[in-house]
């Protein structure tokens, strides 16, 4: 298997320093007070640098995240959907840096149940989550991939920003998220697509190789960048169980690879905030293929932080830090990493 | 109707299929909108029902050419028995041609909206435009709501849903 592969070839470099990490003693107290796995707290220090820094993400995890909504325009304009919402007694508030995103401040009933939703005029999404869709910029016309496509937020926001002409084949293994994705699909009003449930590995068979402009790989994670969602995930995985992610993103992305066309766009994106689920597998894949993939400056106006270079003694392909990252106390968004790439050959 | 267990076959459309789904269009007013040649059905075992699909052509192409696919396209709708059941995907797709009176549909009024959504009856006081028998239910914005059954039920005339938007809540997602 790839995985086992890719496991050998790295693992000497995976034991000294990312699946034995000793956590200082501040790190030991912050993880106690805040709830942490101690070794989750000693990789923030690693990445961010100074105590303050870590003690202020630490915080804004603990704030949960606001509902936020992406508005149709493919169906509704954002102004009329706004309106509409706020005569029912929603307070709203437009996230500027997003071309469609609202923030829903106060809720007279549950957002998921208005008629508008029931008519495909929202998405229910966070604002990191929409990000990566405006960087890959789908144009009509192009065939285009979504991996990891279930439940669909991505998926419809292709289509919505290609008013339904691009051509995408959405694929997930998850059958219970691929029903949300259909859903989702008709209720907003979008044809152009199929979707696949299979394990996403199988599309260089299933669909053929170097065919797609475009190729999203919204990648399963650690979701440690949602821990303002889901506080869980404080405690819920190890080193190993990480590195275990680590591997399947490496390797989904090496599809990614293969799927792409000469000269085709690939937007990894991860919501974590972990180098092992960023960086790391953006800097193995140039290690593995660097000769036919390079890294875009992945930059979005008014938000985010460049990636990370640096990290357990270890210096990453410099080119990582054309990546974006979002910081929940930086950006007040989730934890994210975006990654734009192009394959060269 | 789809996403349950078993294997799941995808294949073209049979002439038999495709007299049922024309002959819907019609008692809708409608003479084929979509090509039948671009419509693959999706079989699921023990499923007793098949459901259909319009794919764009290179869409269409490639899904025949994997044999396998969850859905894409417009959901047509499902083929039970001798009939199809249409989709709230194909009642956003005509609902445009409500407008233009090509199409049978009946208007409801905002409150009649809100009771056909949570799959109630809607009673003649709630309707701007009632029609017989089956039609695309709209706002009056020409809003798609879903498929009703126009009859006369103790001298008044009702809506009763076959399909409707509330549909997605209490599905649940």
């Amino acid at each position: 298997m790839l995985i086992d592969r890719l496991r050998g070839m790295f693992k000497e470099e995976d034991e000294k320093l990312f699946l034995n990490i000793k956590p200082s003693e501040l790190a030991l107290k912050l993880a106690e007070k805040y709830g942490y796995k101690p070794y989750i707290v000693e990789r923030m220090y690693n990445v961010l640098g100074s105590t303050e820094e870590v003690v202020d993400l630490l915080e804004w995890n603990e704030v949960p995240m606001p509902e936020t909504v992406r508005c149709n325009d493919y169906l509704i304009s954002c102004a009329r959907l706004y309106q509409s919402l706020s005569q029912k007694g929603f307070k709203l508030s437009i996230i500027p840096w997003l071309p469609h995103g609202i923030e829903v401040i106060e809720a007279p009933f549950s957002v998921g149940a208005s008629h508008e939703y029931l008519k495909g005029y929202y998405y229910i999404q966070d604002p990191g989550s929409m990000l990566p869709v405006y960087i890959m910029e789908p144009r009509e016309g192009e065939l285009i991939v979504d991996m990891a496509a279930a439940p669909g937020g991505k998926a419809t926001q292709i289509l919505q920003l290609t008013r339904d002409r691009a051509l995408l084949v959405a694929s997930d293994i998850s059958r219970r998220r691929m029903k949300a994705l259909r859903s989702h699909m008709q209720r907003m009003g979008f044809k152009s697509y199929i979707a696949l449930r299979t394990d996403s590995r199988k599309l260089p068979r299933l669909v053929g190789t170097g065919v797609a402009d475009k190729v999203l790989l919204d990648a399963p994670s650690s979701g440690e960048g949602i821990i303002r969602k889901d506080p869980n995930r404080k405690v819920s995985r190890d080193p190993q169980d990480l590195m275990e992610v680590h591997y399947l993103q490496l390797s989904l992305l090496l599809t990614a690879l293969e799927i792409a066309s000469p000269e085709g766009i690939i937007v990894y994106a991860a919501c974590s905030t972990s180098p092992e689920e960023g960086e790391l597998v953006v800097d193995r894949l140039l290690r593995l293929k660097g000769d036919t993939v390079e890294v875009e400056t992945t930059f979005w106006e008014g938000i985010g932080s460049k990636g990370v270079t640096e990290y357990m003694g270890i210096n990453f392909d410099s080119s990582v830090s054309r990546c974006l990252r979002l910081w929940p106390h930086r950006d007040g968004t989730e934890g994210f990493f975006i990654c734009r790439l192009r394959k060269v050959k | 109707m789809q996403a349950k267990k078993g294997k799941v076959a995808v294949r073209r459309l049979s002439r038999e299929e495709a007299m049922i789904i024309s002959g819907f269009f019609r008692g809708i007013g409608l003479e084929d909108p979509y090509d039948y040649n671009n419509m693959v059905v999706l079989e699921v075992e023990g499923g007793g029902y098949y459901e259909v699909f319009y794919i764009e052509p290179r869409l269409n192409r490639l899904a025949m050419k994997i044999g396998a696919l969850y859905s894409g396209g417009l959901n047509i709708g499902y083929i039970s028995g001798q009939a199809l059941i249409p989709s709230l995907h194909l009642a956003r797709d005509l609902a445009p041609l409500c407008r233009t009176g090509k199409l049978k549909c009946s208007i409801l009024t905002p409150r009649g909206e809100a009771l056909f959504l949570y799959g109630r009856i809607v009673y003649e006081e709630n309707v701007v435009k009632w029609v017989e028998g089956v039609s695309l239910v709209v706002g009056i914005d020409y809003e798609p709501l879903g498929w009703g059954f126009g009859e006369e039920a103790r001298e008044k005339r009702i809506i009763r849903p076959i399909k409707d938007l509330g549909w997605y809540l209490r599905r649940g997602g």
